[in-house]
């Protein structure tokens, strides 16, 4: 795609536009602040994604990471397990008790 | 100490379970008979095939173990648990690998079924990434 046709089909003006590619950083100096400070990256401070969106990116991340370190093992059991690990111990009871009842077993 | 796979669960194992088991060190400790009468319980003891078991209203999901397959006695076992606080309580809880090892020498086959899941989930509690 050319500059002329994104820029037409965005909507965005030649001189908003150069204005912006001129920019050293798009983020307030602020953000920059307060990211040197935190040691991270200041983009890191501007996450837009959702708690559990981030949660399960996080869990997907560890459970690729166990599954590369032992070839073999179930990745649904790996999963499963490292959602159970999210919750504490008496709530994983809880639950294995009352899917154990919600079964019925020996139906 | 809770041992089966209600120990399991506890520890992160996703497997489900009917009853929570029991491992006590001697059922005629007299503060067990106390504990007992506290919640309104009753010690049912062994008859001729059937195992000691606990009786009372909201009881029945516990279950007395008197020995388990392929594991060493009570006082020696006692030092494979890991506590969970429970209240101001600390809730002694035999390890994944120890009850994998009493799966793996009762053998049958509900048994066989869940080992899988329960190697799975030591492979998952072992990982650098779990372990923190």
């Amino acid at each position: 795609m050319d500059l002329k046709t994104l820029l037409t089909r965005s909507g965005v003006s030649k001189t908003a536009y150069y204005h912006l590619i001129r920019q050293e950083s798009l983020l307030p100096k602020s953000l920059h602040a307060l990211a040197k400070v935190l040691e991270v990256q200041p983009v890191q401070l501007v996450e837009t994604e959702s708690p559990a969106l981030a949660k399960i990116h996080r869990l997907r991340r560890a459970q690729e990471d166990i599954l590369s370190q032992n070839p073999g093992v179930d990745p649904e059991n790996v999963w499963h397990c490292l959602l159970l690990l999210e919750k504490s111990p008496w709530e994983r009871l809880e639950r294995g008790l009352l899917r154990a009842q919600n079964q019925n077993f020996y139906r | 100490m809770i041992v089966g796979l209600s120990a399991a669960t506890l520890q992160g194992a996703p497997v489900v379970t009917q009853d929570i088991d029991l491992w006590f060190k001697d059922l005629k400790d007299p503060n067990f008979q106390k504990a007992l009468k506290k919640v309104g319980g009753i010690y049912v003891p062994p008859m001729k095939l059937h195992p000691p078991t606990i009786a009372g209203d909201d009881l029945e999901l516990f279950d007395i173990v008197i020995n388990m397959d392929g594991l060493g006695e009570f006082s020696k076992e006692i030092k494979n648990t890991i506590e969970f606080p429970l209240g101001r309580q600390k809730i002694k809880v035999l390890s994944l690998e120890r009850i994998i090892k009493s799966k793996e020498a009762a053998g049958r086959p509900k048994d066989k079924l869940t080992l899988k899941v329960l190697r799975d989930t030591l492979k998952v509690l072992s990982s650098p990434i779990t372990k923190g």
